[in-house]
């Protein structure tokens, strides 16, 4: 049965290289699915401390609206 | 005449609902309803203006103005007797009568704040109406009267104009202004539900000002008012704004620093007449209220201040009247402060406090009597002067210390407030007195002068990209367009007369989400620069936004996961589905705006494939099930974060189980503590998750593996028991020597004993006749039987007297104490 998600949080990246990368930098932590090579759903509920990790790895996220 | 808008409509509560429709039909008025409230409106409205004016010239002898332009005018107020007795003397007739016309009239009205009276207008009522009761003239009448009976020279120019001049504008309170905006565009000041400010918010933004580590010097304390003041007028203006218990920038706020002076100048006026600054606390020559602590200039919305908040703000209403009024008549002209305050006081008494009657007679026909000087209340001189009979007094009086009370107040508006407004420039003259003058801004806005043009600005060479990637921006004050575009993608450092920036790529990822980009926040830096962007600089700007934009964070989106790839291929197809689905972010998963959402899944309940909808804003419903004390299982179908965050705190049970049937264990619970969650947030996720309380063992457990329950302690003791008899481990406790080797006594039968005491307690139990021997059984139920109750309560009440509670508790063991109690009772009533 297809599933739909309200007020989920995903990561986007431009590359899947960047993604494992990240992955394999402490996003696994925060990884609740894998969606595609390029995209994951993670924590809605540890935001604060996604944000925290990705500026430690070096990155800006940018956020999107809904 | 000019309107005045009479300030005490108050003062009619002082009528009874019969007299105020008397005081309609003197008046002439009409008005459809007749109840208290609509008759006190309309007649309020209708004192002071010209009609009310006319009426009274019209019924008025010279007899009665002379009345209420004497004594009663001087000081302020009157008892109704004392007015009654002047009109006798005055029109030689009965002065009640006359009293009565006044009053009818509205020419007198009863003191509001001495309306306990139930002041009525009822004649046969009017011979009881108590000397307490005073009545004090509308300011309309006071105000005509005054200037009818006591003509004054308005102050004159000064010739010579005095040599040194204040520097003084309009752009210290901008740059305050831009501070606060910017700062409470960040992070608001919030208020509490009766509008007091947060302290640890003030706090905040004193020291963003510069000044909290230096509360206490000359030169903070000296700043403090144009903080205070700056963030009163920008309430006053309404460009802060309070939003839900939080005062925020109203939008584009910022945007009037940007605007010509005169607007500015324009706006922050209105903004500060009926603002809750509190010019009297700044006058330095006087402490204002009783507190030791220096009030801030500011009214508390809770606070009791010696002078209330609309009388300061009538107060600098009139200021701002009288210079429209007297001073523009030559706009060009130094003018002695004192002079100004001498004639603004004289033209309106009570512009800032009612100038009440000591309590005392003042008629014509008392003169000869010794009148009591009035205090003002709460308001002392800061340092002692001495008075005619040399003595030093640090209090003063409404008759002879208006100059210091009222005058200072005005010279206060006018060195300050209209001063740092730029409407008034200040200087001192050879005697060292306050002057003043409008400024080119002041004669604009005040004598209807011409627009003064603004200086011009700088737009080019204005800020400094340094390699450090710092900005600076020397002359901070005539830029503050610039620095509203910096503060979008650089963080602050400072602002002072230079301002200082710094490029960061958090900053810059900020902008760069908003309405910014790259090339625009190159085209700022460049085109205000006084040199080209240093290379590093631009190259690093670059980097940040190639950063900022390979990787994007959906923070709260939708997320429709089909059954399958072909599946969500097959909608990706569908003309009606199409247009609602997002971005692909994966084989079977897209993602759906929350404005299509609704859409979309109306669509595909009527296509017959209505999704499992799971909205994370909420608790996850009965997504899982526990099994046993450790076990728990995921009901099919439970969405993916349920899988997820029982991973993280739990191992997937192994063969012969169900799939999704996880397993509780100490590793597993700690290693979801390593990752962030607590005991009992996990404990929380599961009662949540389960839509039941989690089971007890399993509660305790994961809190203990969560490290939520704090270790036990322990240390080795000797449990005594004492056999049957009447003596208890609290009567043993009351011998010296056997107290202090116990470490506790748990029932009157047992008591703890640390090793190391037990030979020592054996020993002072034997003095007592008492052994210890072992063979405590603890496991085993008590050998001795039930205690003899009796035997017990014979014991007791024979040592009444030095433990009369044991007797009770005897008692109570027997279960005869509800007896003794019912006997007792009645023994009393006997």
């Amino acid at each position: 049965m297809a599933l739909f998600l309200r007020n989920a949080a995903v990561i986007q990246c431009a590359e899947s290289a960047r993604l494992d990368a990240l992955i394999a930098g402490g996003l696994d932590r925060f990884l609740v699915e894998r969606l595609g090579p390029t995209a994951a759903l993670v924590d809605h509920a540890r935001l604060p401390a996604i944000k925290k990790l990705l500026e430690r790895l070096g990155e800006t996220p940018r956020l999107a609206g809904s | 005449m000019q309107q005045v808008e009479f300030p005490d409509a108050h003062a009619l509560d002082g009528f009874s609902a019969g007299a105020l429709a008397e005081v309609k039909r003197v008046l002439g008025l009409r008005t459809k309803l007749n109840d208290r409230a609509t008759l006190a409106a309309a007649i309020s409205r209708f004192i002071g203006t010209e009609a009310h004016h006319a009426l009274l010239v019209d019924h008025l002898s010279d007899a009665e103005w002379s009345v209420l332009a004497g004594p009663l005018l001087e000081s302020g107020e009157a008892e109704l007797a004392s007015v009654a007795a002047a009109l006798s003397a005055a029109t030689g007739g009965e002065g009640g009568a006359s009293t009565l016309k006044l009053l009818s009239l509205c020419a007198l009205l009863p003191d509001p704040d001495r309306r306990r009276s139930g002041f009525s207008l009822r004649p046969d009522e009017f011979p009881y109406v108590r000397r307490y009761v005073t009545c004090a003239p509308p300011s309309f009448v006071r105000d005509w009267a005054e200037v009818e009976a006591l003509p004054l020279d308005p102050p004159r120019p000064m010739d010579p104009p005095p040599a040194a001049v204040r520097p003084m504008g309009l752009v210290a309170v901008q740059r305050a202004i831009y501070l606060l905006l910017t700062e409470l565009a960040r992070k608001p000041l919030r208020h509490r539900l009766d509008g007091e400010l947060y302290d640890a918010d003030v706090k905040r933004l004193l020291k963003l000002w510069g000044e909290a580590r230096q509360e206490s010097s000359a030169t903070a304390a000296g700043e403090r008012p144009l903080f205070w003041f700056a963030l009163a007028i920008l309430m006053g203006a309404q460009l802060l704004q309070d939003t839900a218990g939080e005062w925020r920038p109203a939008l584009d706020a910022l945007g009037l620093l940007t605007a010509p002076a005169a607007h500015q100048a324009d706006t922050l006026l209105a903004g500060w007449a009926p603002s809750r600054y509190n010019e009297i606390v700044t006058i330095p020559t006087l402490v204002v209220g009783y507190a030791e602590r220096q009030q801030r200039p500011f009214f508390s919305p809770v606070g009791h201040d010696p002078v209330a908040y609309a009388r300061v703000a009538g107060a600098r209403a009139y200021v701002c009247d009288t210079l429209r009024r007297v001073i523009a008549q030559d706009p060009n002209a130094w003018y002695r402060a004192s002079d100004f305050a001498a004639f603004a006081f004289r033209q309106h008494p009570e512009m800032l406090l009612p100038r009440k009657d000591a309590g005392t007679v003042t008629s014509p026909l008392f003169e000869s009597r010794p009148v009591p000087k009035t205090p003002y209340t709460g308001i002392h001189r800061s340092t002692a002067v001495a008075g005619p009979d040399g003595t030093l007094s640090l209090a003063l009086n409404m008759e002879d210390d208006w100059i210091e009370v009222e005058g200072a107040f005005v010279q206060q508006v006018l060195r300050e407030p209209l001063s740092w407004l730029g409407v008034v420039e200040t200087a001192e003259d050879e005697r060292g007195e306050c002057c003043f003058r409008l400024t080119a801004l002041g004669q604009h806005l005040f004598a209807g002068g011409p627009v003064p043009k603004d200086e011009p600005s700088q737009p080019t060479a204005s800020l400094a990209v340094q390699p450090n990637f710092e900005i600076i921006v020397p002359d901070a004050l005539s830029c503050f367009a610039l620095l509203g575009e910096l503060e979008q993608f650089a963080e602050r450092l400072t602002v002072d007369r230079a301002a200082t920036y710094r490029l960061t790529q958090n900053a810059l990822a900020r902008a760069l989400d908003g309405l910014w980009t790259l090339e625009r926040v190159g085209e700022v830096l460049q085109s205000a620069s006084r040199a080209p962007i240093p290379q590093n600089v631009r190259f690093t700007l670059q980097e940040w936004a190639a950063v900022h934009g390979r990787l994007t964070l959906h923070p709260r989106t939708g997320v429709l996961g089909a059954d399958s790839a072909e599946e969500l291929d097959a909608w990706s197809r569908d003309p009606r589905l199409a247009p609602l689905l997002g971005q692909r972010l994966g084989p079977r998963h897209v993602l759906v705006s929350s404005a299509a959402s609704e859409g979309l899944l109306r669509t595909l309940t009527s296509r017959g494939r209505p999704p499992i909808v799971v909205d994370y804003a909420g608790s996850p419903v009965k997504a899982l099930r526990f099994k046993s004390a450790d076990v728990v299982e995921v009901r099919a179908g439970a969405d993916p974060y349920v899988r997820y965050r029982m991973s993280a705190i739990a191992e997937e049970a192994s063969s012969g189980a169900r799939e999704g049937t996880y397993r509780l264990t100490e590793p597993s619970v700690r290693r979801g503590v390593a990752m962030g969650w607590k005991g009992a947030e996990i404990v929380d996720f599961l009662a949540t998750s389960a839509a039941k309380a989690v089971p007890a063992e399993l509660r305790i457990r994961v809190l203990g593996w969560g490290r939520s329950v704090a270790p036990a302690l322990f240390e080795p003791v000797i449990a005594v028991k004492l056999g049957r008899s009447a003596v208890t481990w609290e009567d043993l406790a009351r011998i010296a020597g056997i107290a202090e080797r116990l470490a506790h006594v748990i029932s009157p039968q047992l008591a703890l004993v640390r090793p190391a005491e037990l030979d020592a307690l054996q020993e002072a139990l034997k003095s007592c006749g008492v052994a210890i021997e072992p063979g405590l059984a603890l496991d085993e139920p008590a050998q001795d039987g039930p205690v003899d109750e009796v035997d017990l309560l014979k014991g007791m009440l024979l040592r009444f007297n030095d433990h009369p509670e044991g007797v009770v508790d005897a008692m109570r063991r027997a279960r005869i104490l509800g007896k003794f109690e019912r006997a007792r009772e009645r023994r009393y009533y006997y």
